[in-house]
């Protein structure tokens, strides 16, 4: 694993413990992505699972930006943060 | 709200107002319409998702209140189609037509009474309200009460391996066999009880005899036995033709021929007039106009001596009669293997008799 997806994978796990619709998956592994164009951060839960719904979260915890929870079912697949810099490969390294 | 806020979400805020509007006016009649309500709003290409889709357009400071705003209406869009989901299966529930409390009731198959359990309920019924019991016996039987104690002596050809079922033969013990016929039954009560005896013995024998139609390997008989002080032959006389009456019609005759039993003396056979043609002759009557129902006679004093009675003191009657005869005459089988073979598409037929 290169150094710098070390850290943004320490920096998810961070978010996600602060932010309580998420702290279940703490443990939990996980997939991300990162759009650079619409600087989007895309966390995966259950890569298997499409989303059929979203929910705009108020309080976001250690997130840059706004949180959106993706659901199917009514069961949390996955997450997106909004305008963030979480996620993106640092040029330093 | 800041009205710079506004102004830049105006929009997007506009969209939700319109959306809004267009949830509400939406027309959910059935569940049809019902499922086009939530492919319109709440599938993941819906509307409401498309609006969460542009939130990521719109600056960041302007999010919360546009995401809380979008939250509510998914909640409200998602609690309208549950409530009218719910409303709906109510409805449905209740166009279930009630049922027909005038229709009649299904008739369910009870089972017949086997005809050859018909005649012998009878037959045991007239008895009883004459004042005899029922008495039973094994039918796996020893050879003392089947044959010796019945006064059947030891070269009396029923004792032949051609006519008895032997389950054992030449035992130090004695010979066991299945019972040739309900006699058994009188030696055991007349060694188990004092007179006056006055009993029935209903029950299956069994015959070595080649199966056809005419004859078959177990039959049912009844057997009487009445032990007293001055019993006669009138009485038994007076009985049968009680019986008779009862059984076959008022206006029944009886006729009684000398035979011979081993274990009555004197011995006789009844016959009654054919209750199919009156005694005028028919082809089940062999054109006799009488059918033969039984064989009697007074107990053998030999008999009453092996059950420690004393004929001096004591006298009785016994007779005993074959049930399928009478069966089949009755219900017309021209086969007495029907009666045995528990075939359901005969047996049937005799549920309502």
């Amino acid at each position: 694993m290169p150094d710098d997806e070390f850290y943004i994978r320490e920096k998810i796990r961070s978010v996600i413990r602060s932010i309580p619709a998420l702290t279940q998956f703490q443990f939990h592994d996980f997939e991300f992505l990162y759009d650079s164009d619409e600087q989007i951060l895309h966390v995966v839960f259950n890569p298997e699972q499409d989303a059929d719904d979203s929910v705009f979260l108020e309080e976001f915890g250690e997130a840059d930006g706004n949180v959106l929870v993706h659901t199917a079912n009514g069961i949390v697949v996955g997450f997106s943060i909004l305008d963030t810099q979480i996620g993106r490969p640092n040029p330093k390294l | 709200m800041d009205e710079t806020l506004k102004a830049d979400t105006s929009e997007i805020q506009s969209k939700i107002d319109h959306l809004e509007a267009e949830i509400a006016a939406f027309e959910i009649q059935d569940k049809n319409t019902l499922e086009a309500y939530r492919l319109k709003f709440l599938v993941r290409k819906g509307k409401i998702a498309e609006l969460f889709e542009q939130l990521k357009t719109i600056p960041p400071e302007q999010r919360p209140y546009i995401g809380k705003r979008l939250n509510e209406l998914k909640t409200a869009a998602e609690s309208r189609f549950e409530q009218v989901r719910a409303t709906l299966e109510a409805r449905e529930a209740q166009a279930v037509p009630a049922p027909d409390l005038t229709l009649p009731g299904r008739r369910r198959f009870m089972g017949a009474e086997h005809p050859v359990q018909k005649v012998l309920s009878e037959m045991k019924e007239i008895f009883f309200r004459m004042g005899f019991t029922e008495a039973v016996g094994p039918e796996i039987e020893r050879d003392d009460y089947n044959f010796t104690l019945l006064n059947f002596p030891d070269d009396h050809p029923a004792r032949d391996m051609q006519d008895t079922f032997f389950l054992r033969k030449g035992a130090p013990e004695g010979d066991v066999v299945l019972r040739t016929h309900t006699s058994p039954v009188q030696i055991r009560t007349m060694l188990s009880q004092k007179p006056p005896i006055r009993i029935i013995a209903p029950g299956k024998v069994y015959r070595n005899e080649a199966i056809s139609a005419r004859s078959y390997c177990v039959f049912h008989q009844l057997e009487g036995l009445y032990v007293d002080k001055g019993v006669t032959f009138a009485d038994f006389k007076a009985t049968i033709y009680s019986f008779a009456q009862q059984m076959f019609g008022s206006d029944v005759k009886l006729r009684f021929r000398p035979s011979f039993f081993p274990f009555t003396e004197p011995s006789a056979e009844v016959d009654i007039t054919c209750y199919l043609c009156g005694g005028k002759g028919c082809r089940v009557c062999k054109h006799t106009g009488w059918l033969e129902i039984m064989g009697c006679g007074m107990v053998h004093p030999n008999v009453l001596r092996n059950c420690n009675i004393d004929p001096d003191i004591y006298s009785g009657y016994a007779w005993g009669m074959g049930i399928e005869r009478t069966t089949l005459l009755r219900y017309k089988i021209d086969d007495i293997r029907l009666l045995f073979e528990n075939d359901v598409r005969m047996l049937s037929q005799f549920e309502s008799i």
